[in-house]
């Protein structure tokens, strides 16, 4: 068998697969795992950003998506534990494999809104305050301030509320 | 109690939903939409106004992106991917030569629906005449569809489409998207005036 046919063997299991039974794990796996990837790569090339910021950012999206990645798998096995006894309550143990993907949604959808961003709030401060040598500030800039400079007022603007710090998405 | 949770996610439209990879990744960017600027705002860790600045920032980053994939993946990646799809399964010939995806995903549909409820379908006109399953085969695909009150699903094309939203979400979503919503996102905060002009 040469490379093309297996390529073709395999691709063909796999659309097969997918034809009869998709779950929304997949597509969410799919995606924390590029996103947790590939938006750190971007940031830490972006050489627009200080050092500091591009670590930070980095950072916050690794963890995000490696969050995202056990949150999804944790949830996923909690309800695909819970579809049997579940359907068995029911009455509708013939439904079951219908209903793993249904199911699947709601653990995605319960992650993606709750489970994730709550635990990001809770580790990603310490965490950061952990592997970073200074604490991390997200305290909006202060409005200018005049200060004496050697006899000189020298007014000092700070533009931009994030300070480069408190990038998004991930 | 449990048997109006048992009818819910036993209902066949939301067992298609949950079976279809758009609609599960609009359903996610639209909940991580609402869930990250939520806690974002709880985050006692930040002044208000930050909080604030960074949950729109955050929401529009996620409408955003989604919206981009959306547009790239109904135009260029469910047409092309699964021309391409048919091309790589030809040689397996399990799936018939349905002319676009649009064709199949009628076809798909209405091999879905009650067999009584098929020929009024509006969807029937997208199908053609002439396809049949092999060049040996009597009758056509369509005929079949309102004889046999059970067609064949023809999965492979479900999951070639699927397949391609999962691609597409990696290079529209993760790649594309991602970028083009860094470069309007400014722009936008500045217009709803949540973010001021760098002075030089």
């Amino acid at each position: 068998m040469t490379a093309t046919d297996k390529f073709t063997k395999s691709f063909t299991k796999l659309c097969g697969n997918l034809g009869k039974n998709n779950k929304s794990l997949y597509s969410a796996l799919t995606i924390a795992v590029s996103k947790g990837t590939l938006r750190p790569t971007f940031t830490m090339l972006d050489k627009k950003q200080d050092k500091d910021s591009r670590n930070y950012a980095a950072f916050r999206e690794g963890l995000t998506g490696a969050v995202a990645i056990i949150s999804y798998l944790a949830t996923n096995k909690l309800v695909d534990k819970l579809a049997e006894p579940f359907c068995k309550k029911a009455k509708i143990l013939d439904k079951l494999e219908q209903v793993k993907p249904v199911l699947s949604l709601i653990s995605v959808s319960m992650s993606a809104l709750i489970v994730i961003p709550l635990v990001c709030n809770l580790i990603t401060k310490p965490l950061l305050d952990k592997v970073s040598s200074k604490p991390v500030s997200n305290k909006r800039p202060s409005e200018p301030k005049t200060i004496k400079f050697q006899g000189y007022p020298a007014v000092y603007k700070n533009f931009g509320y994030t300070n480069g710090k408190l990038r998004i998405g991930g | 109690m449990i048997d109006k949770i048992a009818s819910i996610v036993t209902n066949p439209s939301l067992i298609q939903f949950a079976q279809n990879t758009k609609a599960c990744i609009t359903t996610e960017s639209l909940f991580k939409a609402t869930g990250r600027p939520a806690f974002i705002m709880m985050d006692k860790h930040v002044n208000n106004e930050t909080r604030k600045y960074a949950a729109i920032k955050e929401g529009l980053y996620q409408l955003l992106c989604l919206g981009i994939y959306l547009t790239l993946i109904s135009i260029i990646f469910k047409k092309y991917g699964f021309k391409l799809a048919q091309k790589i399964m030809k040689k397996e010939k399990i799936l018939p030569d349905f002319k676009n995806v649009e064709e199949y995903e009628a076809y798909y549909k209405l091999a879905n629906m009650k067999k009584e409820k098929r020929a009024a379908s509006p969807l029937l006109h997208k199908l053609s005449n002439k396809l049949k399953e092999n060049d040996n085969d009597t009758f056509t695909i369509k005929q079949k569809l309102l004889t046999e009150e059970n067609p064949k699903l023809y999965e492979h094309g479900k999951g070639a489409i699927e397949f391609t939203s999962l691609a597409g979400s990696v290079i529209g979503l993760a790649l594309i998207a991602s970028q083009i919503s860094n470069l309007a996102i400014h722009p936008i905060m500045k217009s709803i005036g949540l973010e001021r002009t760098k002075e030089k």
